[in-house]
Formats: C-alpha cells, structure tokens, sequence
C-alpha cells in the first residue's frame, strides 16, 4: 500500500472520530433558541435548556443589595420572567436586548447566562 | 463633506467597474493601453477610497450630525481618538475601513506583480472586483454618509465597549488580516488562469499569507486582550461567532504556511496548498459577513443589514470561479508537478504536513459548523438551535492535542522518507521532559486529566522547539563562542524554519496558560459595605467606599479596594462602574493587579443607594503567560515574515507561461 494511502486512510479514521466527538457535542451542548412567545407556545421544548431572545423590560428589575437577581424579557407580545444571580455582562439594562440561556424552574427562566447584543444605528427619537 | 464623500464612492465603484472591463478587454485584445488604463484605474480606486475616508474623518471631527452614522457613533463630549477610531465604531464605517485597507494592499499588490506582465491583468481584475462590490455596498447599500433630515443636537456617543485603545486598533488588525487575504486569492487566479507552474507563484502568495496571519494574530491578541479588561466577565475567548469569524481564516492561513514547505521543498500538495488561498479567501469574506450582519446571535451582533445578502453571493462568485478554475487545471498542476512528487513514506515530514493540514481544516469546519448551526438548524428543522461553548471545547480539545503531538514531533521527521525508530529516538529526550514536568504538574496539585494532558503536550512542545536550538547551535562552527549572538545567527540564517519554531513555542506558551487559568481561577462574589472585607485565592480585598464623579456624559462611580495578602497590604485598587447618560448604558471598569503568577481581577459590579458595593473578585493564574505566547507567537511570524536568505532568492523568479516540462529528476 502506498505511504499516501495509508496516510489517507488514518486521516479518515481521525476525521469519523472527530465527527463523532463533533455530533455528540452538539447533542449535548444544543440549545433552542426562542422568543417569549415560541417558547410559551412550544410545550415540548419547556424541559429542556433553551436561549430566549427578548428586551429587557422597563420597570422589571429586582434588586437585592444593589445587585440585578431578576427582570423579565419581552418580544413584544409575550414577557417571560426571568431568575438570574451572576454577573451580568456590561450594557444590560432596562429596554435593552438579552439573550438568556438556562432552564424553567417554576414560572421564571432559571438563567445561567446572560448575553447582551450591541446594536449601534442610530434611531431617531420621537420628536415632542 | 457628504457630497464629497458620496461622489468619492460612486467614483470609486466606477472606476473599478471601468479598471475591470478595461483589463478584461486588454487580455482579449492584447492592448498595452488598456491594460495600462487597467492598472491606472487601480490607482484611481485607492484615491477615491482614500478620498472619502478623508471626508469621514472631517464629518466625525467637525460633529457633521446631520450624518447618520457621525450622530450615531460620536457625541461632542467624546475624546479626540475615540472620535477617530468611531470611524469603524459602526458598520458602515467599518465597510469603508475594509476598502480603505483594500486600497492599501491593492497599490501594494500591483508593485508586487510589476514584474509579472502576464499575471498583472488579473490580479487587477480580482482586486478591482472585490473593490467594485465593496465600493457599491458602501455608496448604494451602508453608505456611511447618509444623512437625516434633522439632525440631532448630540450624537449618541460611541458604544463604551469600544472606548477602549484596544477596540482602537483591534479592528484595523482583523481588517488588515481579513483584506490580506485578497491578494494571495489574486495571485492564485491570476496564476491559474495563465498556468504557471505551481511553485514560482506560491513563494509570493506566501509572503501574502504571512502579512495576513500576523495582522489575524495580533487582531486576536487584541480582541482577547479587550474582552479580558473591557468586558469584565473574567475570560478572553466565549466563542462567540465574531470571535470565530476571526479565527477560521487564521487555520486555513496557518495550514497554508505549513503545506507551503511541502511544496516549495518537493513538488506535492500543490492543488491543495491552492485550494486553501482560496479557503481563506473565503472564510475571510465570510467573517466580513458574519461580523456586518445580525444574522447570528453574538454578543458583537451589529446592526441587521441587507449587505449580509449581497456578502453571500459575492463569497459565491468568489468561490466558485476560484474552485471551478482550480479543477480545470487540476490536471496541469499534476503534470507540472515533478514526476517523483509523491509521498514517500509515512515517516517524512510531507505526511505529518499534511496531517496538520487536515486537523487545521477540520478545526475551521467544527468551529464554522457550531457557528452556522442555529441558520443550519432552522434550514433543516425550522428551530433555531444554538451550541454553546461547551460543544467548541470538547471537539477542538482532541484536535488541539493531536496537534501539539505533531508540533513536537512533526519537525523530527525528516523530508521523504525517515526511520520510525530514529524519530523516536530524537523524540526521547523532550518526551522524557514532558513526562517529568507532568509528573511534577500532578504533584502540584493539577488533578483533571484533561488539564494534565494539555500540559504535557506544551512541555513536549517546548522541550523539542528548546532541544532543536540547542542541537543546532551546538552542531554550528564556532560554538564557543556566546549563546545569544549564535542563537541571533542561527535564526539569522534560516528564518523562515526557526520563526515557525519560536511561533511553536508561543502557541505551546498560550495553551498552558489557557489550560492552568481556566482550570485553576478562583471566584468570589458579593455584597459587601464599607469596612467589610471579601476573600478570594489568598487574597484579603477591603472595600474602603466609594465616591461618584461626574464627566462630561458620564457618571462614574469609582471604589476604593485595599488588597492585603498575608496580613500585608500589597496594593490599592480602583475598580469603576462608568454609566453613560447619553446612551442609558453602563460598562464595569476592571481593576486588574497583574503578576507574573497570577491576576487578581476586580469588578464593580453595582453600587447600591446607600453606599453598599456589588464586588466580583477572581484570581486568574498564568493569565500574564497567555499574553506573553501569543506576543512570542507575532514575533516568530515577523522573524519568519522578514525577507531572509531565502526569501530573496525564492521573490527572483520569473513567471513564465506554458512551462516546458520538466524532465524527472530529483533535486
């Protein structure tokens, strides 16, 4: 057999490995990635962990000693509450969008992160 | 300046247009003039681009807020250089930056290729092309100069995540490594579509590639370095897409500046050194496009614009003319290729090339893969299905490994054919090493086995690049004579080889850091008030209060930490919490106190009504090392970049067309 057979040959196997590895990692690393509403609407997804996109909703901030534990999100029609307690990554605020990933624990997404998302156009303000 | 700046881009795009129909029809009609009006029309490109940059720079500096994208970015209270550095504060200015850099490296190219009448045309043609569709996004799609009606009385200021000097020259790094990329895509067309053989071409396109890899490198060294001090979440790589953008390319350049030996030295793997310029090519032009549009989630997600589209069919074209003309003269590049190019043996340094090449490229497929999987997954499924972290760390950690066993073994293999048991042999003294040092890692206290593999394998890593300087100096006449200066001739004299060593050693340097800081960081959080201490890895940290300021736009509250280790106080820190009034955001303001073993990381988390602080404490061990490798990684490259010995006699080579074959023979 020629040396670049041989070689292909082990390539090959290295390359199934990886893929296997690269399947099973995503089986067990896969989040859905939802707005409020799906993810009410989504019964079959409510057990698992799952990245909920959604502003943060004014005025639905808790506080606890100065620090966030817990806000809603909204994609304009449904609001979901969410339980946090780390670190929350800079530029969040209220009215800003999030991305939280966790898992349903009651009626409130038990997060386990919290993802802000940048956008920087410019939007005109409502003139008075 | 709107005016100027819009009929700049117009101009621009024009002459591009004109530049490429100008070559093409010269290639047809073999005219001089036309081809020189081709290669003038390159010149005018870059002026008009240069042009508006320039009007964009007056419109940021004079406040012009009746711009878009001026008001968007700048307010009147921001700082001179971060008024200049807004300028790719947005998508749109970034788009501009990227022809601006194209610019750059298009009057360069065309220096480049002066010797070179016959691939000349199209290098202009591809550079003009790309400069074409990047100059109509700009004027007819993001268009940087876009005004409102009514302007604003203050712009909204630029997002505090990027006031930072690292966000000042990471992205015009990733760009000029992203850009890079077109030339020796360029090069590769142009010297497909004249069938020059394989090697004369590729010595240049390498030098390309080199650039491009620094600049991808240094952009990833800042990007980490700004996520780690800006973004206060402790860490400095979240695979996120942005970040992944950057780092696909960077595998498929560095896969590249490994087969490029293979091939320069003996003949083989010359479609596929070819098909991965083109790779990069792309993988570069689809970074542009996942970093413009707001197609993915990400923490750096930009606005959602409809440029993504257009990115996608451009990275298309580009892709399918480069790899429609690399099957057509697939059969050329073999005949070309000298008969005895084949791989001899398993034991040769071509096989544990190319083996490094394919575990490269499966690296950028199983990152581009996790990247791409929620647009994947909604195609398929219609759910939209992200994967985490924890999916890149455990596929990439086998690949990593594998290929830091190549990195200590792979340049113990000799070219063509070697003996198992001579490599082995040279292999046991590092290998010893590594098994001692990982010995003495476990007896420190280093349990997780992964952990524990990775150390080895950098001390294998290191153990071998260290023995190869010794052996060659050692075996150099004249070896009495004082280490540094034969270490300084030694590289001298073979830089390309001991530039990729020393890279070696930086990237062994930054894995080890990677692993112990991730393995070993220690956190503490809490709510704590003035007088109250929290403790953290050893550390005692007091918060003594905190006082609020207020700054033009600004209002920052900054507390007072004193730090005390062993009953001694070893430092005061001042961690800041900066709100931005204008933009209704606030960023955390990271104390870090730096130290050759560890950092000791200090967060303002919130500052609460009555004076109480929200600290987050970490202590990050070997963090100093990371930084450190990917430094030592930039200097091997430009050791390894600077024209050396061999790099001039390999830059004289003429190119030819139709090479008459080449009789078998070895050299």
């Amino acid at each position: 057999m020629r040396a670049s057979r041989k070689l292909a040959a082990g390539l090959i196997i290295i390359a199934a490995a990886i893929a296997v590895v690269a399947y099973t990692g995503i089986r067990s690393a896969a989040v859905y990635y939802l707005t409020p509403t799906e993810f009410a609407e989504r019964v079959d997804l409510r057990e698992g962990r799952v990245r909920l996109a959604g502003t943060v909703v004014p005025g639905s901030l808790r506080t606890h000693d100065g620090r966030v534990v817990g806000f809603q999100i909204s994609d304009g029609m449904t609001r979901q509450e969410v339980a946090y307690d780390g670190p929350l990554p800079d530029l969040f605020g209220e009215g800003r969008e999030v991305l939280v990933e966790g898992r349903l624990s009651g009626s409130a997404l038990a997060a386990t992160r919290v993802m802000t998302t940048h956008p920087t156009e410019y939007k005109e303000r409502p003139r008075p | 300046m709107t005016e100027l700046g819009n009929f700049a881009l117009l101009a621009a795009f024009i002459v591009a247009i004109f530049g490429i129909g100008a070559t093409a029809l010269s290639l047809r009609r073999h005219d001089d003039a036309l081809r020189a009006a081709g290669e003038r029309s390159v010149h005018c490109f870059a002026a008009f681009v240069i042009l508006a940059a320039g009007a964009l720079v007056v419109a940021l500096l004079d406040r012009q807020f009746h711009v878009r994208f001026v008001a968007e970015v700048t307010s009147r209270d921001l700082p001179l250089l971060y008024t200049l550095t807004a300028f790719w504060g947005g998508h749109a200015g970034s788009l501009l930056l990227w022809a601006l850099v194209l610019a750059g490296y298009a009057l360069a190219a065309q220096r480049a290729v002066r010797g070179a009448p016959e691939l000349a045309p199209y290098v202009t043609i591809v550079v003009l092309a790309t400069g074409a569709f990047f100059s109509a996004a700009l004027a007819f799609g993001s268009n940087p100069f876009a005004t409102t009606v009514v302007p604003p009385p203050d712009g909204r200021g630029l997002n505090p995540l990027l006031r930072s000097p690292w966000m000042a020259i990471h992205p015009p790094a990733l760009y000029l490594g992203f850009v890079g990329m077109t030339i020796p895509y360029a090069l590769a067309i142009g010297a497909l579509a004249i069938r020059a053989p394989a090697g004369q071409w590729l010595a240049q396109a390498r030098r390309w590639v080199l650039i491009a890899w620094l600049f991808l490198t240094a952009g990833l060294l800042f990007g980490a370095r700004w996520s780690y001090i800006v973004l206060g979440w402790g860490g400095y790589w979240a695979w996120d897409p942005v970040e992944n953008a950057a780092l696909m390319p960077w595998l498929t350049a560095t896969a590249f500046l490994h087969t490029i030996q293979a091939q320069e030295r003996h003949g083989v793997f010359a479609a596929w050194t070819v098909s991965l310029l083109i790779l990069s090519f792309g993988l570069a032009i689809f970074g542009t496009f996942l970093t413009r549009s707001g197609l993915l989630s990400s923490v750096h997600a930009f606005a959602n614009a409809t440029i993504g589209i257009y990115l996608l069919g451009f990275l298309a074209v580009a892709m399918g003319v480069g790899f429609a003309l690399l099957l057509r003269r697939l059969p050329d590049l073999r005949e070309a290729a000298r008969p005895a190019a084949r791989m001899e043996s398993l034991a040769s340094r071509e096989a544990a090339l190319f083996t490094n090449n394919v575990l490269l490229l499966l690296g950028a497929f199983v990152v581009l893969l996790g990247t791409i999987f929620p647009i994947l997954s909604e195609l398929v499924s219609g759910d939209r299905i992200a994967v985490g972290p924890p999916y890149f760390t455990s596929v990439m950690a086998p690949l990593i490994g594998l290929l830091l066993v190549l990195m200590a073994v792979g340049p113990l293999f000799p070219w063509r054919a070697g003996r198992v048991d001579a490599i082995a042999r040279s292999a046991g003294v590092p290998g010893a090493v590594a098994v001692l040092g990982g010995l003495a890692c476990a007896a420190l206290g280093v349990r997780s086995a992964g952990a524990l593999t990775v150390l080895v394998l950098c001390l294998f890593v290191a153990a071998a690049v260290v023995l190869e300087f010794a052996v060659a100096i050692g075996s150099r006449p004249g070896r009495d004579r004082a280490v540094i200066p034969s270490l300084m001739r030694l590289v001298g004299a073979n830089r390309r080889r001991y530039g990729g060593y020393i890279v070696h050693l930086g990237f062994a340097l930054v894995l080890a850091a990677a692993t112990v800081s991730s393995a070993f960081s220690t956190v503490s959080q809490g709510v704590v008030a003035a007088g109250q201490s929290l403790a953290v890895g050893g550390y005692d940290v007091r918060y003594d209060g905190a006082q609020v300021t207020r700054a033009p736009g600004r209002r920052i509250a900054t507390a007072a930490v004193t730090v005390r280790r062993n009953g001694a106080t070893v430092a005061t820190l001042r961690p800041r919490h900066v709100t931005y009034e204008a933009r209704g955001e606030s960023t955390a303001d990271v104390a870090v106190r730096s130290l050759w073993t560890h950092d000791l990381y200090v967060v303002l988390v919130g500052l609460s009504t009555d004076g109480r602080a929200a600290l987050r404490l970490a202590v990050n061990p070997m963090i100093m090392w990371l930084w450190i490798g990917m430094v030592v990684m930039l200097l091997g490259g430009l050791v390894a970049a600077v024209p050396g010995r061999e790099a001039r006699r390999v830059t004289t080579v003429e190119y030819t067309r139709h090479p008459a074959p080449v009789a078998g023979g070895d050299r």
